[in-house]
């Protein structure tokens, strides 16, 4: 990036007033984290953009984690949504394990299914192939975050009819739609230090799918590994697989706790070390064209009939 | 007397010729791209630092750009899996009508890819101020490259 030219000397008076701005400024941030008790995510994806987000002051609560650990659901008082929780299950699928390898399914499978999700999914969207399934959808955006999608008052960023809609009302105006939803967030995520609400955050979003799309089966995507070496070249050090495994926990929690079928993308892209191979990604994050066509490969094989669960 | 009249008119008669060849379209009188062997030329510029993958009709018209495709005659399209900002987009048009809302989608890609990647990566906004965009005829190029003078010498060569 090339570095701005350097503005003119100001006066004494308006560099002392400048300081005193700014000390404000930097000090204002503290203060309002500390006042609130715990901080809100921030306006600007943390990764894996190059703009660092600084960390936020609040501990998360340990219950995410621990609880991602003993495989035992818990929520803490009053954090649970409102909506809808998860339906009884009449079937035999065991929601505590990824979704087991099934007969590959035609690309036209993929025709009433819906995918939610940031730049990996766009790059799925153009890279794999499945935009030949005619039908498909896809409400995915650069940088999105599931505090995004959750937000009080979203950005509209899907365009529907001629007219935009944040994702979780254009899934309001598809009620109904759709048989089968693909979730895939969280890369943007990695620099964020509220594991809490990150999990309530995705709940919430899981209960929204279930409410406005009571008949698909809604497959929660883990999230697949970075190259540590690319990113260490490429993206902050906040982008990292340490992080990675953290969320996957708590996926693996989501699954179980919501009801919801889990999908192994970990280790369907990640090599036998627990990273994305070099020559799968294009800058540590992102995968190569013939990588996408390897997810899509997997996602064909790992399919579950509805009556299972 | 009619000799005499055509003979000062002459000079007037071949500025208005050369005035009216210079008005068939945007471009200068140039010929429209041929998007197959501009986007090449626009690859083998220099001027894209990331790799790029060529993307068919269907994903150009809809998925990408607001173009549709039955007003499509032929197109070379290609963007990064970096999730950046770098594009080669061609499109041979049916029609200047059509090439003109084909030019404006492309406004409009250049103005969305700005937002999204605005805070997710800033350091691509510049490519995008700099992007290559040009209606000859029937037919319109993007281009938003790292080198934006290579790709726009590279796109000033092409006849």
């Amino acid at each position: 990036m090339a570095r701005k030219p350097s503005p003119s000397r100001p006066s004494l008076p308006l560099l002392a007033a400048g300081l005193v701005v700014c000390a404000g400024l930097l000090m204002a941030p503290t203060l309002t984290r500390a006042m609130s008790g715990g901080p809100e995510p921030s306006a600007a994806p943390a990764a894996p953009s190059v703009t660092p987000v600084a960390p936020s002051v609040a501990t998360p609560p340990p219950s995410a984690l621990a609880a991602a650990q003993s495989a035992q659901p818990t929520a803490e008082p009053g954090t649970e949504p409102a909506a809808s929780s998860a339906p009884a299950s009449s079937g035999s699928f065991d929601y505590s394990q990824p979704a087991p390898a099934s007969e590959e399914v035609d690309l036209s499978y993929f025709s009433d299914a819906l995918f939610i999700g940031d730049s990996r999914t766009e790059g799925l969207e153009l890279y794999s192939g499945i935009s030949q399934a005619e039908g498909v959808s896809f409400y995915c955006y650069k940088g999105i975050t599931v505090f995004d999608v959750m937000e009080q008052e979203p950005k509209k960023l899907i365009e529907l009819g001629g007219s935009k809609y944040s994702i979780v009302d254009a899934l309001s105006r598809e009620s109904g739609k759709y048989k089968k939803v693909y979730l895939s967030l969280g890369v943007n995520e990695l620099g964020y230090y509220d594991d809490q609400g990150f999990h309530d955050k995705f709940a919430a979003l899981i209960d929204r799918v279930r409410e406005t799309q009571p008949d698909a089966v809604i497959y929660l995507q883990n999230l697949a590994p970075v190259d540590p070496i690319q990113c260490a070249k490429n993206w902050p050090s906040y982008v990292s697989n340490e992080k990675v495994h953290t969320y996957n926990q708590i996926f693996r929690q989501l699954a179980e706790e919501k009801k919801v079928v889990l999908l192994d993308i970990f280790s369907a892209l990640g090599d036998p070390d627990g990273v994305l191979d070099t020559e799968n990604t294009v800058d540590g994050v992102h995968f190569t064209k013939a990588w996408y066509q390897t997810w899509l490969a997997y996602l064909r094989d790992h399919v579950v009939d509805p009556s299972q669960l | 007397m009619l000799r005499s009249i055509l003979r000062r008119s002459l000079p007037l008669l071949a500025v208005l010729c050369l005035t009216l060849t210079a008005c068939g379209g945007s471009g200068s009188g140039a010929a429209p791209f041929d998007p197959a062997s501009a986007a090449q030329a626009l690859q083998d510029s220099g001027a894209f630092s990331e790799p790029l993958e060529q993307m068919d009709k269907d994903l150009a018209c809809g998925t990408l750009y607001d173009i549709s495709a039955d007003d499509v005659a032929d197109c070379a399209v290609y963007t990064t899996p970096t999730a950046g900002a770098e594009e080669i987009a061609v499109f041979a048009m049916t029609s200047e009508d059509a090439a003109k809302s084909a030019l404006s989608a492309l406004e409009q890609r250049v103005v969305d890819q700005k937002e999204a990647l605005a805070s997710y990566q800033p350091d691509e906004v510049s490519k995008l101020d700099a992007a290559v965009l040009e209606q000859r005829g029937s037919s319109v190029l993007l281009a938003v490259a790292n080198d934006a003078d290579a790709a726009r010498k590279a796109v000033d060569a092409l006849k």
